[in-house]
């Protein structure tokens, strides 16, 4: 019951930011200089062409009442047409929508997979050498850009070794994993970082709790202690961690997804900016805040599953 | 918070002094960190003298080479020398990291520090702000600004400028939300001090810090937004040398085999996110050894 309380109140929340979210992406529109119209249509524009866009926008009438058909239209699932498809736009996107989010699960797991082994090495051996060599390694793969570990990576395991392949996303749920490795390690490597960084601090944290000592003097062995006692209360910081960087993790494979070649929802928002086509940015935009406020719910939910002590 | 520190300090081994300064002791991280960060600069300052090359002079003859003695960092396909622009490209990515910092820092602070204070209707607008603009991805919603902007080295500034400033308000915001129910801000106000007094004169100086030290990430962290959007083509427009737009021309070089087109731009980057990372390090660890005191 308190769970479902919470999840109310939690999605009540949610309606200014849904309104603001609407605001802001309507509003973009304004940002470009000059006639957007005549920019969209370029070489394109003819008095005829002109004046049946700037219907078809509802250019022509005040900016409120824009705003209330643009509302009206998303509330009916209705993210607009676009200009370089002449589909809607929420065809194309839902059409792409499944690479994206296979790159972000896929990226997600493999940081959790990095980061594990690594902030457990750490913090067992603190200030020792494996510690340093994690902390430095944390150190420089916050200062990689992600792009360019993506073309190292390329360079390395798919020209030289010839291992993986360079772009696409394969056949099949193997081929997209084989496919999908290297750009979703390129994307994991720098949340692992994070994610190494704030699990190793509450390890060690939570390693100080007297319930700790309890355990060891009780004669529970370290090993048992490590993951039954230390390790479940450390996670719940690291999980919401995740949650708040999946945001950055959503925005980085936009990147990815170009230097790839992933028919995803980043190469398209990419290809629609120069085709500026830009109703389709605005769509893409909009899924993108979508699905960071999803996954912020889903965190916020599992923080108060696995936590007992959290009914916020 | 607290606890953590109190259990820490006791065990925290004795730090190495450093006798430069008596009575103050650099962290090593500032000093490697600083030490690296005024190489870079200085490289980026004294570039025209330390090659012979200029940054868009062409070669054509020479294209494509391997680094060699007269080459170190090699030549790309229009045969300009990649050290040569590598070197002039660190003018423009320091703009890139500082320039937007700096906006967002005294935005965002003033931002923060007012909401914090005074609490009320303004606060209530700008978190709801906060609670807007994390509801995109942060690289995304540049994305789609310099893209409404149009791409360009100005645009870009402006497009992080007009996002980044909400983590300093939210950082200074939660300071001050604490701090002004300290004594000395009631000191203040007994004597009759001004809200402006004591938001500039007693609270500010007492809530920066965490500001400062997330500044030196926040730079590291526009360097690596500005070199993305300018990889994918957003940023300043050939034939600048930027690292972003090096990398983005040698990408298509690399299936043939001439990767330096694309590592050395890239080793720019890491090294100068990384004087910036070891010089927040080295904040962080002064600053709180200094509240501790």
């Amino acid at each position: 019951m308190d769970k479902l309380v919470f999840l109310g109140r939690r999605l009540l929340q949610l309606v200014p930011v849904a309104f603001g979210v609407t605001v802001v992406v309507f509003l973009m529109l304004r940002l470009i200089p000059g006639d957007p119209v005549r920019i969209m249509l370029g070489s394109r524009a003819t008095p005829e062409s002109i004046a049946s866009l700037e219907r078809n926008l509802g250019l022509d009438k005040p900016l409120w009442e824009q705003y209330l058909v643009f509302l009206g239209n998303l509330t009916r699932g209705d993210l607009g047409t676009s200009l370089l498809y002449r589909q809607p736009v929420r065809e194309l996107v839902l059409e792409r929508l499944p690479a994206t989010l296979s790159l972000v699960a896929y990226s997600a797991l493999l940081a959790v997979a990095i980061t594990l082994p690594l902030a457990i090495l750490a913090a067992r051996r603190q200030d020792r050498p494996a510690d340093q060599a994690v902390r430095v390694g944390t150190l420089l793969s916050l200062a990689m850009p992600s792009f360019w570990v993506g073309i190292i990576f390329m360079m390395f395991f798919s020209l030289r070794l010839d291992l993986f392949p360079v772009s696409g996303l394969g056949e099949g749920l193997s081929g997209r994993i084989y496919h999908l490795f290297l750009p979703s390690l390129t994307v994991a490597l720098s949340l692992a970082a994070i994610l190494i960084r704030s699990l190793r601090a509450s390890l060690l944290a939570v390693a100080r709790a007297d319930f700790v000592d309890t355990a060891r003097a009780k004669g529970v062995t370290e090993r048992r202690i490590m993951v039954h006692h230390v390790l479940r209360n450390a996670l719940i910081s690291t999980v919401t961690i995740l949650g708040v960087n999946i945001g950055w993790l959503i925005g980085g494979t936009v990147v990815i997804e170009n230097l790839f070649a992933i028919p995803g929802l980043g190469a398209l928002m990419l290809a629609s900016i120069s085709g500026r086509d830009y109703p389709m940015v605005q769509g893409i935009t909009l899924v993108f805040a979508v699905l960071v406020v999803t996954v912020n719910i889903a965190t916020d939910l599992t923080y108060a599953i696995i936590d007992p002590r959290v009914s916020l | 918070m607290a606890t953590t520190s109190t259990h820490a300090a006791p065990t925290a081994r004795p730090r190495a002094a450093w006798p430069a300064v008596p009575g103050l002791r650099l962290p090593p991280t500032l000093l490697v960190g600083g030490v690296l960060l005024a190489v870079v600069v200085a490289l980026a300052v004294m570039a025209p003298l330390l090659t012979p090359y200029g940054p868009l002079d062409q070669d054509l003859l020479n294209a494509k080479k391997p680094p060699s003695w007269g080459h170190p960092f090699g030549t790309d396909n229009f045969g300009r020398d990649v050290l040569t622009r590598v070197l002039f490209g660190a003018r423009v990515d320091l703009l890139i990291g500082l320039v937007p910092t700096a906006i967002t820092f005294v935005v965002g602070v003033s931002l923060g520090a007012v909401a914090g204070y005074f609490g009320g209707r303004v606060d209530a607008v700008l978190m709801r702000l906060v609670d807007i603009a994390v509801a995109f991805p942060f690289f995304v919603l540049l994305i789609a600004l310099v893209a409404m902007l149009g791409p360009g080295l100005r645009n870009m500034i402006v497009a992080i400028s007009l996002v980044g400033w909400i983590s300093y308000a939210r950082i200074v915001r939660g300071e001050v939300l604490v701090a002004r129910q300290a004594e000395y801000v009631l000191a203040a106000r007994t004597l009759g001090f001004g809200d402006a007094r004591i938001i500039a004169g007693h609270l500010l100086p007492n809530v920066i810090t965490a500001a400062i030290v997330f500044s030196m990430a926040d730079i590291v962290l526009n360097i690596l937004l500005g070199t993305a959007l300018s990889f994918l083509g957003l940023g300043p427009q050939a034939p600048t040398a930027e690292w972003g737009r090096m990398i983005q021309e040698g990408r298509q070089f690399i299936a043939s085999g001439e990767w330096w087109m694309t590592t050395f731009p890239g080793l720019a980057i890491v090294v100068v996110a990384v004087a910036f990372s070891l010089i927040g390090d080295g904040l962080a660890d002064l600053l709180r050894v200094e509240d501790r005191v």
